[in-house]
């Protein structure tokens, strides 16, 4: 118990001598690490986190990363390539201009850097910034809205239709070792707009480190974002994001989400569906090995009348790896005419490696449509013999399975630089994937 | 109006709840209050060996350093155990069925419970009348009879209270007590550790097929109490019996605590089913008042092609909290867990089951329907794991909720953790409401609107339903009509 108190003097330590206290943010960044103090680093006593084993974190103190740090050339090679796609990257956390590049900004899209936001008081940070996500309920959300210098803050006037995606980058250098890096997206699609944004977490440091991530997402109505999440962070990062959306009257949410590195990842995505006509659709695709761990909870709350929802989301798991999907869908009271659907699939390569399903559902009103489904299973015996029968051996066979289990949720990804990736991730895991590969 | 609108504005009426009356009738008590004496008053009260004692003591003292868990999605005021008598028992013990207090029997009578074996074991005719059902009934905290034991022990099946087991058959219930549901599992099984007063013990022993229904039926009477049973049922290799538990207590202002245990063993090729009709008082139309059903039951799937089903249909108690479960250690056995559960008024009801598989080729099964009406809560919570061990093991769950009214809720929280790529686990769950259309087709053709929601609420419980023994799938079907009259229009 001493240990956890000490830590959490040290991240409160660091923070006053930041002198973050300071400027437009200060009062929402004190009440955040405020919040941390409190809440501390979660425990696997708690209901939510239970499987999470994050001793690594409470172990030594995570100070943030110092910019300049430089990236290896591989890193910069696995950028999502978009064409005419206004691209921001950060390098630990903190903004690259050399990498960036903003010029492809179309009218009435505006794209900074949260510090440059800062610097010019934008009324979208004041007004939404750390208003979006749980910072009372989420420890990492609060030390990221404690600590993020910087982040990409994204302004969609109304009625804008953008053709290209923002990427925007989140690359690790070496420098981040032991450091803790908090990435930041702040986004708004105004009334009638459509947006794409693309998250990519990247990196290949080998030492533990912490990347704690914060999206918020604040749409107006009828408008329709898409987000295509990437994370594939190095093998020593502990990954523990929160992706937080309002969304309502008439507007769509999407989001597409992949997690593929790191040695633990959790995303926590919480969407509140608050007018009617709000819809969501969510896809994910997990998969882990080694000893690598990845987790999702998702919260959905249907606020309000005629909303709808739709999940998926599946897991591959080889190794001793293991897997969280949970899953959380809660109808108010007054949410009569809700359309909900969730469902989790798991495949299992491995008997040591471990998946955890744990869809929830929790109704308050009575004229709702609500499903959800789970499954865990190895592959069809059926197929295989198909496929063996026709003279594909037994590791193709198994790969072309795979593959096909997992292609569902990454035919969703719309930009090929990004699904191509996820691919290329998924191929390396299977036994077979190399002769799959060569067929491509 | 539409139909549904009426029916939930009917919702709120009153149900006669017709169990609710009180036996007068003179008993004796311990005096309130939960510490070693009072475990220590009941084993003297129950001239119960020193292991016994000391067995019950550990578990208070477990009992002491636990928490009130607080992770089920119920809500109710803290529970003043000392407040509470832990041995309520009419004063005049009977020795045989003979003896028994006649205002007990009709008591029984009442409530629908056969307590005369002479007449049948007389000879009279029997064939127009209910099969043949042994029974042991228990009054608050004692065991007052048990029918037909003569008969069963003709080949060589114990059926008898535990107080009896302990005195009768000591080495039985020192080899399998707590080995299914340990002293210390949880909070509510330790205090049923350390106080449990009654219960029943089944013993069948090896390839014996029990030729009857054994039945237990539970009654509350006396106030400021609760009632602490403690169940143990073993089939050795090749033995089955099918058995069947019954529950009712009287209305009050307020709330009494039913905190039971009940282990299942099953050895090599047994096969236990085990059908609970749990109808305690569920509290008035104010949610005042109703029994605290806080319940553990556990089934030990140990031998090979071992069988437990676990069937229930719960429309009583304030609170329910209960997870009937199976432990498959066994290759090749089989658990199954159906339920049916009603909450109305202001019942509240967190259940489910857990499924443990270890041995290799286990299969589960879980049908779970619950319909959830006024200011009901309910709650389906089930855990399915799959040990690295469990080669081939397969799940299939599925949960339905049906919303009768716009202020009752119902929730599904089901955990899976699967460690076998072999394993196969399916789970679904569905929320849905009666529909317009449904209500429709049935008054078209004919068929008045509360017949017509019973129709439909029976069928949407069928597949529960026929999983219980035939006497208590009726009885099962008019409590559901009873239970939801009033309500449904």
């Amino acid at each position: 118990m001493e240990a956890v108190t000490e830590l959490k003097s040290a991240y409160m330590e660091i923070f006053e001598a930041a002198a973050q206290a300071g400027g437009m943010l200060g009062e929402r960044r004190r009440q955040a690490i405020d919040s941390f103090e409190r809440l501390g680093f979660p425990t696997r006593r708690m209901e939510a986190w239970k499987h999470a084993k994050l001793d690594p974190l409470t172990r030594q103190v995570f100070p943030p990363a110092a910019p300049g740090g430089e990236l290896s050339p591989a890193v910069v090679s696995r950028f999502a390539d978009v064409a005419g796609a206004v691209r921001l990257v950060f390098v630990d956390g903190h903004f690259s201009s050399r990498h960036s590049d903003l010029s492809a900004a179309p009218a009435g899209v505006r794209v900074q850097s949260l510090d440059a936001a800062l610097r010019e008081d934008t009324d979208l940070v004041r007004e939404q910034f750390a208003r979006v996500v749980d910072v009372d309920g989420h420890a990492f959300a609060a030390l990221n809205t404690a600590f993020s210098a910087d982040g990409a803050v994204i302004d969609i006037a109304d009625n804008v239709v953008m053709d290209a995606p923002v990427v925007v980058i989140f690359a690790s250098s070496s420098q981040l070792a032991g450091h803790a890096a908090y990435p930041r997206i702040l986004l708004r699609a105004g009334q009638g707009s459509e947006v794409r944004l693309v998250q990519q977490h990247l990196g290949d440091v080998d030492d533990t480190h912490l990347v704690a991530p914060v999206t918020e997402l604040v749409l107006r109505d009828n408008s329709g974002v898409s987000l295509q999440h990437f994370q594939d962070d190095g093998p020593g990062a502990w990954h523990l994001g929160a992706i937080s959306a309002r969304v309502p009257r008439d507007a769509r949410f999407a989001l597409h989400t992949v997690s593929a590195g790191s040695r633990f990842a959790r995303t926590d995505v919480q969407v509140d569906l608050v007018e009617p006509g709000a819809d969501l659709r969510m896809n994910g695709l997990y998969m882990v090995d080694g000893k690598r761990y990845a987790d999702y909870h998702t919260v959905v709350r249907h606020v309000t009348d005629h909303s709808q929802s739709q999940q998926l989301f599946k897991g591959i798991l080889g190794g001793r790896g293991e897997a969280v999907f949970d899953g959380t869908i809660h109808v108010a009271r007054d949410a009569q005419q809700t359309d909900s659907e969730q469902q989790n699939s798991n495949l299992l390569l491995n008997p040591m490696a471990l998946a955890h399903s744990n869809p929830r559902l929790e109704i308050y009103a009575d004229d709702v449509k609500c499903a959800h489904g789970s499954t865990v299973g190895e592959l069809d015996e059926d197929a295989m013999f198909y496929l063996r029968s026709r003279g594909i051996g037994l590791d193709d066979a198994q790969a072309l399975l795979t593959f096909a289990f997992a292609n569902e949720v990454l035919d969703d990804m719309i930009e090929p630089a990004l699904s191509g990736q996820a691919r290329q991730r998924l191929l390396a895991l299977l036994p077979g994937g190399a002769s799959l590969e060569a067929l491509e | 109006m539409s139909a549904s609108s009426k029916t939930i504005e009917e919702i709120t009426g009153k149900r006669g709840y017709e169990y609710g009356f009180v036996t007068d009738i003179e008993q004796e008590w311990a005096p309130p209050g939960l510490n070693e004496d009072t475990v220590r008053f009941i084993s003297a009260k129950k001239d119960e060996p020193e292991w016994l004692l000391e067995w019950r003591l550990e578990a208070l003292r477990g009992f002491m350093e636990m928490e009130h868990p607080n992770w089920a999605h119920v809500k109710y005021p803290p529970i003043d155990f000392q407040a509470i008598s832990y041995y309520a028992a009419p004063k005049n013990q009977p020795k045989s069925l003979d003896e028994v207090d006649p205002k007990l029997l009709e008591t029984y009578e009442k409530l629908g419970i056969p307590m005369h074996e002479q007449e049948v074991l007389a000879g009279v005719d029997t064939s127009d009348r209910k099969p043949e059902v042994a029974v042991d009934a228990v009054f608050d905290s004692v065991s007052v009879g048990t029918t037909y034991k003569d008969k069963l022990a003709e080949q060589g099946i114990i059926f008898c209270s535990m107080s009896e087991a302990v005195k009768e058959h000591p080495e039985l219930v020192k080899q399998y007590l707590g080995t299914v549901v340990p002293r210390k599992d949880n909070y509510f099984a330790a205090l049923n550790s350390a106080v449990f007063s009654d219960g029943s013990f089944v013993f069948i022993p090896k390839g014996v097929k029990c030729p009857m229904e054994l039945s237990t039926y539970f009654r509350i009477n006396a106030g400021h109490t609760g009632q602490f049973e403690r169940t143990l049922i073993i089939a050795e290799e090749g033995a089955s019996v099918s058995y069947l538990e019954g529950c009712t207590a009287p209305m009050r202002d307020e709330n009494q605590l039913h905190a039971a245990v009940v282990e299942l063993v099953a050895l090599d090729d047994a096969d236990i089913k085990y059908s609970t009709v749990q109808n305690w008082y569920p509290g008035d139309e104010n949610g005042v008042g109703g029994i605290f059903n806080f319940v553990t039951k556990r089934g030990l799937c140990a031998g090979k092609r071992s069988r437990i089903a676990w069937t229930q249909v719960e429309t009583g108690s304030a609170i329910t909290w209960k997870y009937p479960s199976c432990v498959l250690k066994g290759d090749d056995s089989v658990g199954e867990f159906y339920s049916v559960a009603v909450t109305r008024g202001y019942q509240q009801a967190d259940t489910g089951t857990k499924m443990i598989h270890m041995g290799k080729n286990t299969r589960s099964t879980i049908i779970a329907k619950g319909i959830s009406a006024g200011h009901g809560e309910q709650s389906y919570r089930g855990l399915v794991r799959v040990a690295p061990t469990a080669k081939d093991a397969r799940n299939y769950s599925q949960c339905d909720s049906m919303l009768i009214g716009d202020q009752c809720a119902a929730h599904t929280f089901p955990y899976i953790d699967a460690q076998h790529p072999g394993a196969q686990i399916e789970h679904e769950a569905t929320t849905s409401r009666i529909s317009e259309d449904q209500l429709f087709y049935c008054k078209q053709r004919g068929i008045g609107e509360e017949e017509a929601v019973s129709l439909i609420v029976n069928g949407f419980c069928r597949d529960v339903f026929k999983k219980l023994p035939m006497e208590f799938a009726v009885e099962a079907q008019k409590l559901l009509e009873v239970t939801l009259e009033d309500s449904v229009g």
